[in-house]
């Protein structure tokens, strides 16, 4: 059933480009780059259930190491985002060090938290390599000789890549590895007494976690065009950390959700200048206060053959 | 005792906590399809012993052999995988997981399937997580809880949760298993039943069973050996009827019952 859900869903997605404009596209496209977000920290603060606070460090990474790929370098996107990947996991593999080091919770929350305004600092000051704080441009990107500067070009190159990405993450979730994940968030003492190796699945869910977030980063590298310290900041973070908690933490589902109402919801707002951030406001009061397992549960209550499992018939 | 038969076997086992002496000296031998019932006041030591065994607490001293190969120091997960499973005195389930998936999760180690696998939904990483559904399945078919397969199990009630501990320890066939106080909390009913349940896990699976209880009227029923620790030390083994008129027993411990 929740096979067929989704492939029902990305079939309507393909239809999207007849009805929008090319800024209406360009925030579909930025809802596809926010489903990843969503998605990669889910994992870490959701299914792991640690208060990784880095996510908006992993973003960055991942944009900025697209961006010099492709401004200094000159690579094509397609071979930047294979190291973007790779960055954003080799920083969550730098953030699971202090949890397995037994810093969690609130200590891990503050300590990642720092990982991220530190990766800020540096954006702003290693001016060589990240031209500083008025950002660095990015190349047009193109697909072989192809150029995809349209936003329709960009958005099937973008839900390729969701779709592959969101389909290797549920398939790892519904196995002995999104178990092994759970299992140490509710009880890792029980989880290692039925042979489960606690670290490695612990430095696993960051690294997974780390690599989505960065291959999100160089998407929104190319959808932006330009990677500016600005983007990443403590108010971006807040942005991530909503939309996982609107969506419903813990769930796959739910982090697609989320990310696509909260993507959406400020466009809505436009229509009241000067009242976007209040509307926002209650919006995430609202959901929260009457949804506090987020969007998917009112999904999952309705249609409970959409309830996440951690196996596969 | 004949320790070529015996399945688990200490060796003057301590440990010691920053100069606190939480077991001293422990030895016995346990065997397959026995019960053995380890009982003591608070304090005692009952969990430590448990902890020494399973490698979540570094033994000072003494040994640990699991048919006669030293275990001592080896991780939690390690000792698992050799064959040693047990269960936690406050209920060891996942919460968020269904008595399906925790049971599952007991299987972890017997999957065969790899992260590129899975990733990639490769056919015989499918399959090998197919054949462990299937298997969890039987197992709670045999437990007679195959109709609380999709329940997540903070939903289910203590003596049910019981019962999945128990069968996701068992889900190996790990030829020992560690009860710590599995009746806490149940009806005198429901932990008959419980007794049930170890008798015929010892009796048809020839499962060896380590069971910490403070209801002596499980113990009595359940045990075919009873330990009696106090202060960290072993001070009687016996049946349960030799334990039950050990004037020092009565002293130490079964007196302020």
């Amino acid at each position: 059933m929740r096979t067929k859900a989704g492939i029902g869903l990305v079939v309507v997605a393909l239809f999207v480009p007849l009805f929008t404009n090319e800024y209406s596209q360009y925030v579909v496209n930025l809802a596809l780059v926010y489903v990843l977000v969503t998605v990669g920290f889910n994992i870490a603060i959701g299914t792991l259930g640690q208060l990784a606070f880095c996510n908006v460090a992993l973003f960055g990474i991942g944009a900025y190491t697209t961006g010099i790929l492709m401004y200094h370098f000159h690579w094509p996107f397609w071979v930047a985002l294979v190291p973007s990947g790779i960055a954003g996991a080799a920083a969550g593999f730098l953030a699971s060090v202090p949890a397995l080091r037994g810093i969690r919770a609130l200590y891990l929350a503050i300590m990642t938290l720092a990982f991220g305004e530190l990766m800020r600092w540096v954006y702003i000051h290693a001016e060589t390599v990240t031209l500083g704080s008025g950002g660095m441009p990015v190349p047009t990107p193109t697909f072989f000789t192809m150029s995809i500067h349209s936003p329709f070009a960009k958005f099937y190159v973008f839900l390729g890549i969701v779709v592959l990405v969101v389909t290797g993450t549920s398939n790892l979730l519904r196995s002995r590895i999104g178990r092994a994940i759970v299992a140490i968030k509710n009880n890792e003492l029980a989880a290692a007494s039925l042979g489960m190796a606690t670290s490695r699945y612990i430095v696993l869910a960051f690294v997974w976690s780390g690599c989505i977030v960065g291959i999100a980063g160089s998407m929104f590298a190319i959808l932006i065009g330009r990677v500016v310290p600005e983007s990443f900041n403590l108010v971006e973070l807040i942005q991530h950390f909503a939309m996982v908690m609107v969506g419903g933490v813990g769930s796959l589902a739910g982090a697609i959700a989320g990310a696509i109402t909260l993507t959406w919801a400020p466009e809505m707002f436009r229509r009241f200048p000067g009242y976007e951030e209040l509307f926002f406001g209650i919006l995430l009061v609202v959901i929260l206060l009457f949804l506090p397992r987020g969007l998917i549960s009112l999904l999952t209550r309705f249609v409970p053959g959409l309830a996440e499992r951690y196996y596969r018939e | 005792m004949n320790s070529a038969a015996s399945l688990l076997e200490l060796r003057g086992l301590s440990v010691h906590f920053s100069g606190v002496r939480a077991l001293a000296d422990v030895s016995f031998h346990a065997h397959a399809g026995e019960v053995r019932a380890v009982i003591g006041p608070n304090g005692a030591g009952k969990t430590t012993l448990f902890n020494a065994i399973t490698g979540y607490v570094e033994p000072t001293a003494g040994k640990v052999l699991l048919r006669g190969d030293e275990i001592q120091g080896l991780s939690p997960a390690v000792v698992s995988r050799r064959g040693i499973r047990r269960t936690f005195q406050n209920g060891g389930l996942f919460g968020d997981l269904t008595v399906l998936e925790n049971v599952l999760c007991g299987l972890h180690s017997r999957i065969a399937s790899g992260f590129f696998g899975l990733l990639l939904g490769g056919r015989s990483a499918a399959r090998a997580e197919r054949e462990a559904v299937a298997k969890a399945r039987g197992l709670l078919d045999l437990m007679g809880i195959r109709e609380l397969e999709n329940r997540v199990t903070k939903d289910l009630s203590a003596g049910q949760q019981r019962v999945v501990e128990i069968t996701r320890a068992l889900s190996t066939d790990a030829p020992l298993l560690l009860l710590d106080e599995p009746a806490v909390g149940l009806t005198p009913s429901v932990r008959d039943q419980l007794v049930d349940v170890v008798r015929r896990l010892a009796g048809e699976r020839g499962i060896g069973v380590l069971l910490i209880e403070h209801s002596i009227d499980m113990v009595m029923k359940a045990a075919d050996v009873i330990v009696v620790l106090s202060g960290g030390q072993a001070v009687a083994e016996g049946k349960p009827d030799e334990i039950r008129r050990n004037k020092q027993v009565l002293d130490a411990y079964l007196g302020y019952e």
